[in-house]
């Protein structure tokens, strides 16, 4: 009896110590808690930890993997600079080359959230080179030059090329056949771009379904915007003149009432007339920002010194085009000293 | 006959040895668990589940042979009873090579054990494996024959402590060997270079037997790698034992 006493007091004396041990963690996390973006500073070059992982490649690639969308999602709700994002892909797909969807929603995640379209590009055509048999990586691949790089002259022939990459591998799901088909016959893109967030909408989960949900928002937006355009069109041809706001289209019978939008902000008429919707103006400034820094960035590893204006990049065939500001009346403003865009 | 009994009764006594079945645990335990990594990495849980089961399957193998290995002929001499058993008349290379075949089938049977949990619980989840998964299995048991013939050799030189840290630093660089050919330009021609290459081939490079990336992302390997690659298992394994054999012949017991 002793004994069993004397057992019993022992597990509840365990028993305490854990709850004490786990009250420590829970004051420390709440009361000290230390940031910890700056850990993946540590990250090593890829080249060096393939060599020291002991053969546990492909389950570091996991980790790191999950790592990569805690990091992502984070950033995408937060400061959305998405800094170590390609080098986290980087590291995933170097540890396990064979990781056909880090290639393709890392490839994702940089086009649509970093707006770095040339980092896309390059996770995605080495994943080909790795895995020809995969249909998702060339699609993907289209679908930049569709969407990150429709300004771009050759973007369309360059898509056609790659969804016929991905049609050949003979696994292609039957909508990349019909993407090409569209992509043929008209040069409307919100279809295209809409089917393809549907599609991740629909087979994702977690964040990459959130993400193709909050995409799927933005075409809706984009399409109303559309609408409303062409009614203040209609507007001016009509009555001579450009509608102050949209509600002279309500009060002149044109529309029934203003649409209501599925994102914050709120539709306005840009100087130039056509319609706008200020969540969107703001996400394209962004974007346009993030490809015009990543740029200037890439020229000044290539050259040393910043560009003198922002026409030297396409003259460097960095980019194609200059991403025109999204509000026609706005430019963006560049400081070469410091190689600065605003 | 001799090398049997004696792997018989070697395999009957590492079947009782408590450390085995607490690495069993945790090797089961890591691959029951890992389909709660899986839920958030975007639709991989079958590709995190079947990455977990071939490392469990080659980290705990590892362990097991380091642990049990390094033990088996330090153990006879400590306690004593190797006196016994060299007093039958029985030659040294029998001894070593019966401990050595009975650790391998305790390896065989684990590895065969968690290879076929994990395959069940991989159809159970909805997943597939191909023939990679196979040979990623096949290459995962000549890994542990090579670090188990490394284990006994050490194990008839030094304590076991001594031992298991030098098998593990050794497993270690065996899989960090790719690092002696992947030289910066300004090393090329120097002597430094081939004194690494010498490295390269005099150390076991243990990252031959790795397809465990290419057997979770179903990604067909030749049957030519896997043989070469056990042809190279067998050489090493058979180095050691005879590093094995010599050194315990020589040893003063």
């Amino acid at each position: 009896m002793r004994d069993a006493e004397r057992r019993l007091g022992l597990g509840i004396a365990a028993l305490l110590c854990f709850a004490v041990a786990v009250m420590a963690q829970r004051t420390l996390d709440r009361n000290y808690f230390r940031n910890t973006g700056d850990e993946l500073l540590y990250l090593p070059s890829e080249r060096l930890l393939t060599h020291f992982t002991a053969g546990f490649d492909s389950v570091l690639a996991d980790l790191l993997w999950i790592q990569c969308i805690q990091y992502v999602a984070k950033e995408a709700k937060g400061e959305r600079g998405f800094t170590w994002l390609r080098h986290m892909l980087e590291l995933v797909t170097r540890l396990d080359p064979y990781f056909v969807d880090a290639y393709r929603y890392g490839g994702i995640f940089l086009a649509a959230l970093k707006a770095d379209d040339r980092a896309s590009l390059s996770l995605l055509e080495r994943g080909m080179e790795r895995n020809p048999d995969a249909w998702a990586l060339p699609y993907e691949a289209a679908m930049v030059y569709l969407l990150n790089r429709r300004d771009w002259s050759q973007s369309r022939v360059l898509a056609s090329h790659y969804l016929a990459m991905s049609a050949a591998t003979g696994r292609a799901p039957a909508y990349v056949v019909d993407v090409a088909a569209k992509l043929q016959g008209q040069y409307d893109l919100i279809p295209i771009e809409e089917e393809m967030w549907a599609t991740l909408a629909h087979q994702g989960q977690g964040f990459m379904r959130e993400m193709a949900q909050q995409k799927l928002k933005e075409v809706e937006v984009r399409k109303a915007c559309r609408i409303l355009t062409s009614h203040v069109q209609r507007y001016r041809r009509e009555v001579g003149k450009d509608p102050e706001t949209l509600h002279d289209l309500v009060a002149r019978g044109y529309l029934a009432a203003l649409p209501s939008a599925p994102l914050p902000g709120e539709f306005i008429i840009d100087t130039n007339g056509e319609v706008k919707h200020t969540f969107l103006v703001e996400e394209q400034i962004r974007e346009a920002l993030e490809v015009l820094r990543n740029a200037i960035q890439t020229f000044h590893q290539t050259y040393g010194e910043y560009p003198k204006n922002l026409d030297e990049l396409v003259r460097a065939k960095i980019l194609q085009v200059i991403p025109p500001h999204p509000l026609a009346a706005k430019m963006w403003t560049y400081d070469p000293e410091r190689g600065m865009v605003e | 006959m001799r090398v049997v009994a004696v792997a018989q009764n070697t395999l009957r006594e590492s079947v009782r040895d408590r450390v085995l079945y607490v690495l069993l645990f945790f090797a089961a335990a890591t691959i029951l668990g890992s389909k709660a990594v899986g839920r958030i990495s975007i639709g991989q849980d079958i590709k995190i589940v079947k990455d977990f089961s071939l490392a469990s399957l080659s980290l705990f193998g590892v362990l097991v042979a380091i642990f049990v290995g390094t033990n088996l002929v330090y153990k006879e001499i400590d306690k004593k009873t190797l006196y016994t058993i060299l007093a039958r008349p029985m030659h040294r290379w029998e001894f070593v090579l019966g401990k050595f075949c009975g650790l391998l089938a305790l390896l065989a049977l684990v590895t065969l054990g968690m290879a076929c949990v994990s395959v069940a619980y991989v159809y159970i989840l909805g997943g597939t494996v191909t023939v990679t998964y196979g040979y990623a299995v096949i290459l995962i048991f000549a890994k542990l024959a090579v670090v188990t013939a490394l284990a006994l050799t050490l194990s008839t030189v030094t304590a076991p402590v001594v031992g298991a840290i030098m098998a593990f630093c050794l497993y270690l660089l065996g899989h960090a060997t790719g690092i002696f050919l992947d030289l910066p330009p300004q090393l090329k021609g120097s002597f430094t270079e081939t004194l690494f290459r010498v490295l390269y081939y005099v150390i076991p490079n243990l990252s031959n037997f790795d397809i465990r990336a290419e057997a979770a992302n179903d990604v067909p390997v030749a049957f030519g790698y896997v043989f070469w690659a056990l042809g190279y298992g067998l050489g090493w394994t058979c180095f050691f034992l005879i590093l094995a054999v010599l050194a315990f012949e020589d040893k003063d017991v």
